[in-house]
Order: structure tokens, then sequence, then C-alpha cells
């Protein structure tokens, strides 16, 4: 049974839906849109999912953070650290409201990485589903970063050398060879991770529940993330699943591959 | 009363509705937004959805809002194919004295093949492999249906999408419309224009402003959309008595 709810954080608002089961569920599922995602998620891939939990003896919680979807909150105003200010809000809440013992916290894209550093938040939670999880930029690693990046420009510039404009410029003095070589070898700070994103994944490396990562293999960010976060979880041998979409983009937009997600997330929910 | 567009278009645009409610309830407009069956928190599957369906779910909730609010004018106010919606819905009710049109969606065959090309072509940049058949758009496991970006369409909700006209036929709603066309272009297109020419022929005052802006109904990001909220919370100044 679907039922609208409200909770309040710092004075604000947050709209969401509880939906549970006729009998007490023992268990619970708290949803986690993206950054500019809602509680319906993207192809309305949660309210499928709370549905199927639902008639299986699952409850579960779909919220706006603030600043989303029907929320209070100013738009401009929401970031990775209030997210995560929300989602630890939502676990003290649905745990109060539903009784329940044992939580998961599934997320997709910057859902998934608030559901990382919410994971200590209270001893009910005991797993996580990571939908399309991004890399934290630091743990990358500056040197691969940086020879990624002069590989990506020497092969932009070797593509320019099968253009008849590139030839004209030589011919005609306009190339500018200092220019060229500052941009092939020139160190450009890469990313860093912010501190919110490393207090998540720091929480995440404490973490000793069951962890499912799920990945679309056409997802520019899967292979940064796995080899971010497999690590961690072999090195803690804590238990860990990961399954990936062949075909499949950031946000499973088709069909076919919804209908994957959604089976083998339900599944690893039941082997639980 | 907030109609939203169709299957994920209704994602990207929802915070820029909520939004522009919140801007009107200041104005002392009160707004009812609420999900057609089959969308976001409502019952039913959108796969099972059609357009009639919708246009009754429209027609219950206008009923719901007359009975519970007794406003003194109603104004009807829809995005993309929302804004057809809200277009035919507004012919059935003489209380309603306002029309909003955000970006209408005036040609629905032209609608569903655009919708479609958009899909192929980002299916052309990634890899096909768990997408649908050889046939544009079909699903595999029930290749009657489609699949658009996720979202089950029947094949009763094609064709009903794409009879959608709302030039062929004349229009009838002769009380107040404000046309919003959102794009980078400052010059109105032919049909929206035609449209408007539609209404006036019905005799009534209809007004079309290009805003410029994004297509934040088709951005994944987040989008804002200051100046139509402005412009919107402006035209329904028209409201008041």
């Amino acid at each position: 049974m679907q039922e609208s709810v409200t909770f309040t954080v710092k004075d604000q608002r947050l709209f969401g839906m509880l939906e549970r089961p006729t009998s007490h569920a023992e268990r619970g599922v708290i949803f986690l849109g993206g950054w500019a995602g809602t509680r319906v998620g993207p192809h309305q891939i949660f309210v499928k999912l709370t549905r199927q939990l639902s008639a299986r003896g699952i409850a579960s919680l779909r919220f706006d953070f603030r600043g989303r979807g029907d929320s209070e909150g100013e738009t401009g105003s929401a970031e990775l650290g209030t997210m995560l200010k929300d989602v630890i809000a939502a676990v003290q809440w649905m745990v109060q409201r539903t009784q329940v013992t044992k939580l998961t916290l599934l997320g997709i894209c910057s859902g998934s990485q608030v559901a990382m550093g919410a994971c200590q938040a209270h001893p009910a939670i005991d797993s996580l589903i990571l939908w399309s999880t991004p890399s934290v930029p630091e743990a990358v690693g500056q040197r691969g970063s940086a020879r990624r990046r002069r590989l990506f420009v020497l092969r932009e510039y070797a593509g320019k050398l099968f253009r008849t404009q590139t030839w004209r410029k030589l011919f005609t003095l306009r190339l500018r060879p200092k220019t060229i070589g500052r941009v092939i070898w020139s160190e450009s700070p890469p990313p860093t991770a912010t501190g919110v994103e490393q207090h998540c994944l720091d929480q995440f490396r404490q973490f000793e529940g069951r962890t499912l990562f799920v990945h679309g293999t056409n997802d520019p960010e899967t292979k940064p993330a796995l080899a971010q976060y497999l690590p961690i979880c072999e090195q803690r041998g804590t238990p860990h699943q990961v399954h990936l979409v062949r075909g499949a983009n950031h946000s499973f937009y088709s069909v076919a591959w919804e209908e994957e997600v959604l089976r083998v997330s339900m599944e690893w929910l039941q082997e639980a | 009363m907030f109609c939203h567009p169709f299957a994920e278009e209704r994602k990207c645009a929802h915070r820029i509705m909520v939004e522009c409610a919140r801007a009107l309830c200041t104005q002392g407009i009160d707004v009812l937004r609420f999900d057609l069956r089959g969308c976001g928190d409502s019952e039913g599957e959108f796969g099972q959805a059609t357009l009639s369906g919708w246009l009754n779910d429209l027609d219950v909730a206008l009923q719901w809002l007359n009975q519970t609010h007794h406003a003194k004018a109603v104004g009807l106010l829809g995005l993309r194919l929302g804004a057809a919606l809200v277009a035919q819905c507004a012919e059935q009710h003489p209380e309603v004295r306002w029309l909003g049109l955000w970006e209408p969606i005036t040609d629905g065959a032209q609608y569903w093949r655009l919708s479609l090309r958009r899909q192929q072509i980002r299916q052309a940049i990634t890899e096909t492999v768990g997408q649908a058949s050889s046939l544009p758009g079909r699903l595999e496991t029930c290749p009657t249906n489609y699949d658009l970006d996720g979202y089950e369409v029947s094949d009763a909700m094609r064709q009903e999408v794409e009879q959608l006209s709302l030039l062929k036929q004349s229009r009838s709603f002769a009380d107040r419309v404000w046309i919003a066309q959102i794009s980078a272009s400052p010059r109105a297109s032919r049909n929206h224009l035609a449209l408007q020419q539609a209404y006036q022929a019905a005799g009534g005052q209809c007004e079309l402003e290009a805003v410029m802006g994004e297509p934040f109904w088709s951005l994944l990001g987040l989008a804002r959309a200051p100046e139509l909220i402005a412009r919107t919370v402006g035209a329904t100044r028209q409201l008041a008595p």
C-alpha cells in the first residue's frame, strides 16, 4: 500500500512515498535518486521496484532530496552534502515509522554515492545496491589521469594529420608548435574529490554488509568505478556482487535493460 | 491545473513545474499538479495507458478541483503533449477561463517520429545490444508495443499520439489562450502561428510569446527556466476577474 509522507530536515519538508506490504515488513529499502533525479527514478524504475518489493513483503521509501522533485529547498542549494544529510534523516524516519530491522540503501549515480556515505548511519543498514556509481576522482590516480589525457590529445592531433586544413596551415606557417607542445606535455591538475565524496568513500571502506554493483557496459563510468570500489570490497573480504548489463548506458534507458536491473536487484535482495 | 508532458519528459521537467506552481501560489493562485494514470507515483501501468484515458483523468481532476475548491476561475496549463491534452480538455469544460500552453505539440505524428529518431540516434552512438528488434523502437518481447527510453508504449497509445493534431480541427475554446514557444529562436514557428490563428478564429484572445530557453524537458541534468516562470506568472494575471 502506497502512502504519501513527509519528514523534515533543517525545517524543510521532504516529500516521499512509503510503500508497505499488508503484513509487517522486516526489511525496508530506501531509494536514492541521482543528481537531477526524483523519487520516481529514470523511466519510473524506482516505482516499478517498490511495487515488486511490496508484493514480496518488503517495505520501501522513495523520497525527493531537498531542492529536488516536490521537496522544499532551493534547487541551486542542493549538493552532495545536503543529499547525504537527507539520506541519514530518511533512514532514522524509516526505521522509526516502519520498525524494520534490516535496511537496504539503493541508489543510482549520485544517489549511490550518498548511499555509501550513509551506510554507517544506522545498525539496521546491512546492504547496499549501487546502480551506476561514479568513481571518486582522487582515487583514480594523478599519474594515470595525466597519461590518459596525453594519449587522448595525441590521438586528436594524429587525426588532424589527415586533414588538408592542417597541411595548409603547415605550409603557410600558421601552425604553432610551441602551443601544441604545451598542450601535449602540460600537467593539468586532475579533478580531486570533494570532502563529501571522500567522506562517502571512507564510510564505504568501513562497511561490513553486502553490496551489489549494477553497471551498464556502455557507461564510461563503469570501468573506473569498479576499479576503485572492488579492491575495497576484496581487501576487507566483504560480500559483494557485480552485475554488468550488456550494452546498457548510465541510466539503463531501454525496457530490456530495465527489466534486467530489476530482476538482478530483486533476486539479490531475496537472497538476503 | 497543470498537465505534465509524456514519458521521460515528465521527469526532466518536474522541478520546473514545481517551481512554477510555487511561483503561482505566491500570487494567490492555487495549483493542482497530479500524475496521469501509469505516470509518476500514480497507479496503473504506463504500457496500458492511452491518451483517451488521460483525457478522462483530466476531466476527473477538474471535477475534483471544482468540487473541493469552488474557484472563481480555472486555468489549465500544460507542457508539450500535456499542453495538447489540456487544449482538448478545455473545450469540454466551460468553467475553464484560461489556457496556458508551454511548447505545445501540435502535430502528434511528427512528435512520435522525432521521438523515435532521437532514440535511434542515441542507440547509434551507443551499442544496441539488449535493445529492441530490427524494427525501430519496437519491443522484442512484444513487437506490437514500443520501447521509448525504457517506457513501454502500447500500439493503441502510439496510434492516438500519431492521430493527435491541434491544427487539423478548428479550435472551439473561445476564452484567453497564452502560447509559450520555448526555444533559442525569437521567431515564432509556423505551427504555433497557425495554432494562434485557430484560437483567434474561434473568437478567443490568443497571445503567442517566444520565450528564449533550453528544451528543459529533454535535458538529463538540472535545468532552470526563470524567464518562462516569470512570464507564466505574468500571463496568469489574466485569470483574475
